[in-house]
């Protein structure tokens, strides 16, 4: 250890350092205050010895200048003083004095003060070491979570909050686990969706881009809501952990905004308020992400706006804000506040919410929405004229090997049609046609498969087991679909034409009369019964449908 | 040994002797030499009254005389320090004792160096 001892009387230097080099310490000296802050700047010492009255600089100069210079680490002051100056010794510690020794010198006691502030000069310097630890891993949290926001931001901001959509989003942190998206769709009306995640702040934003990108993703590819909301829930099915899920609300508006549909998956009552009575639509699917879905268990309510509405939605964190007795806002204060004015501003809800709240900290993300409907044209007058038609148009599909082990093209297929205005009270029709011949192409035609096996309950999974084998081991295949739409006064005709590179299968039984496997895929009896013509040929390699839909 | 058994802490004085060493010596040279220079300066600081000097002088001498074993003469030292400031008139009677004092130590240091 390095020692500077401080005294202006030469005896007494001699005496101190003459016991300090004796325990082992380096030592160097000064013999006043100026000289001792010179070699302090110029040396390294890690404890100071201090006489307090000497000429030029006393020890109380000295003491503030040397702890001024060593701010960064602890340099224990120890002052060489006679005790009997009460004074004094205040002075000492007022300028920055860690110890007192006093004279004549006792070389036990001396020993033992500079052992002690040794044990505190270690401590202070893991305390330090940690510290600088702690500075540079919190500026690395902080630089990851600025360039998160920033990434997270970005994402969001792509959000087409239309003007018809009204909505407020009051985050507890930066980071928000509630998302409200919307988007104009490709048949003139909108796509709403609010969702609230799990928890709060950066762990429950991150769903929320996956979830923004595929809403606006398949939005614009002409994915209708409920296709939307069975990819979404299927992705956060993957994406998110256990114990992790998407309270969520699905909302299509038409064009007009008199023709609505709702999908609520775990959010509190979507609420529709009319002049005089106020419509709930409760939560009727799991929170995303819970567990996988199909489109047959997404039940989207409908419903039609005969007079002006007010829709609105919102999180759980609109109700369950609680004040100091631990009160929540509540379902009835909402409604109240709507029902009384149906025009009343979300500013005011928000208002009126921390008026409830008072004190006390809001501790989830809180997010409303509501839409005005029907929409209003300029004129003011309600809109029911039809905005787009359909044209005429063909679509040509080649599906590999790779692909036709892997995917199932219907979904992508219908989607691609509907989005072509037509109605969708057809949607259904159009996915079982596409569905049914695909599958009777690829099961019976390539795979060659019987469907007889489909008789007995062991005979399904055998089925489903051998065509699994099959199409792993399916060597080269080709499937093509062709779609066209002719237009006529009414609506349209789909000619639908799929070939595929399979043996064909023996369709003759679809022109005798139905009976129980004597043709194979059961399925086709259906399409024929959906469509205008059916016609198989090429030994039931190639298929030609004729589906006529009209506009409502 | 030392004459006036008063005048030096002995065995203070033989710890310091094995702590110096070769050094021992000189400790005695410095502190002679430096403590009969401030004896006069005390005497020019009391002669024009300059009490403040006064104290200075003897706060330096009372804790080196305490360090090398001369506790009467740090004590007397002591007492100037205390009466420069609380008591002018009775420096000068402490100070012929101080002077009586400082010879016998002198004398004993030569005599056990």
């Amino acid at each position: 250890m390095n020692i500077l001892i401080v005294d202006d009387d030469s005896t007494n230097l001699l005496i101190l350092s003459s016991i300090l080099k004796a325990e082992g310490y380096t030592v160097e000296t000064a013999s006043n205050g100026s000289e001792a802050v010179d070699k302090f700047t110029s040396g390294y010492f890690e404890l100071v010895l201090m006489d307090v009255m000497m000429p030029v600089m006393d020890g109380y100069q000295a003491t503030l200048k040397i702890k001024e210079l060593s701010l960064d680490r602890f340099v224990p002051i120890i002052f060489l003083t006679a005790i009997t100056d009460e004074y004094q010794l205040a002075k000492c510690v007022e300028s920055g004095g860690d110890d007192f020794l006093t004279k004549p010198y006792n070389k036990v006691i001396l020993r033992s003060k500079i052992n002690a502030m040794a044990r505190i000069q270690a401590l202070y310097d893991v305390v330090q070491t940690q510290k600088s630890k702690l500075i540079s891993l919190n500026q690395q949290i902080e630089d990851d979570l600025d360039l998160a926001k920033h990434v997270y931001d970005s994402i969001l901001s792509t959000t087409k909050i239309d003007p018809v959509i009204d909505s407020k989003i009051i985050p507890v942190a930066g980071f928000n686990g509630d998302v409200i998206l919307s988007v104009k769709n490709s048949y003139g009306g909108y796509h709403l969706m609010l969702g609230d995640f799990t928890g709060h702040g950066l762990a429950a934003s991150f769903g929320t881009i996956p979830v923004a990108d595929l809403f606006y993703r398949l939005t614009e590819t002409g994915f209708k809501i409920a296709d939307i909301a069975v990819e979404i829930n299927n992705k956060l099915n993957i994406l998110l952990p256990t114990g992790y899920f998407c309270a969520a609300c699905f909302i299509s508006l038409d064009e007009n905004g008199q023709k609505i549909e709702i999908l609520n998956a775990g959010i509190p009552d979507v609420l529709l308020f009319q002049e005089n009575n106020v419509l709930e639509y409760p939560s009727v699917h799991l929170p995303l992400g819970v567990v996988k879905t199909s489109l047959s268990k997404l039940k989207f309510v409908q419903c039609k706006i005969t007079s002006p509405s007010r829709l609105v939605v919102y999180s759980d964190g609109v109700i369950e804000a609680k004040n100091k007795e631990g009160i929540m806002f509540g379902e009835d204060a909402l409604k109240s506040l709507f029902s009384n004015n149906i025009q009343v501003e979300l500013d005011d809800v928000v208002k009126e919410i921390d008026i409830h709240r008072e004190t006390c900290s809001q501790d989830d993300d809180l997010t409303i929405a509501s839409v005005k409907l029907p929409f209003l044209t300029k004129d003011k007058s309600l809109v029911y004229s039809r905005s787009e038609v359909s044209y005429e148009w063909k679509l040509e599909l080649e599906f590999d090997r790779d692909f036709i082990r892997k995917q199932q093209p219907a979904m992508n297929i219908t989607s691609a049609i509907m989005s072509q205005n037509i109605p969708d009270s057809h949607r259904d029709k159009i996915f079982t046609i596409i569905t049914e011949l695909y599958n009777n192409s690829l099961e019976h035609g390539i795979l060659g498969l019987d469907s007889a096996l489909k008789s007995s309950p062991e005979g399904f999974s055998e089925y489903y087991t051998m065509r699994e084998m099959l199409l792993s081991q399916l060597d080269d295949a080709k499937i093509n679909i062709s779609i066209s739409n002719k237009l006529h006064d009414s609506g349209g005709i789909l000619i639908i034409e799929q070939k595929d590179s399979g043996n064909g299968f023996d369709y003759t039984g679809l022109y005798s009369q139905p009976s129980n496997n004597i043709y194979s895929g059961r399925g086709i009896i259906l399409v024929r019964s959906l469509c205008k013509t059916l016609t198989y040929s090429e030994k039931g390699t190639r298929v030609i449908a004729e589906y006529v839909w009209n506009y409502d | 040994m030392c004459g006036i058994m008063t005048s030096l802490n002995l065995e203070l004085f033989e710890e310091l002797r094995i702590l110096l060493n070769d050094n021992f010596s000189y400790l005695i040279d410095t502190y002679i030499s430096d403590t009969t220079k401030r004896v006069e300066q005390l005497n020019a600081a009391i002669e024009i009254e300059n009490w403040d000097e006064v104290r200075t002088i003897a706060h330096v001498m009372k804790s080196s005389s305490a360090n090398i074993g001369a506790l009467e003469l740090s004590d007397i030292s002591q007492q100037i320090e205390h009466d420069s400031v609380y008591n002018t008139r009775g420096v000068k009677i402490i100070y012929a004792r101080l002077r009586a004092e400082l010879s016998a130590v002198i004398v004993c240091l030569n005599k056990n160096r």
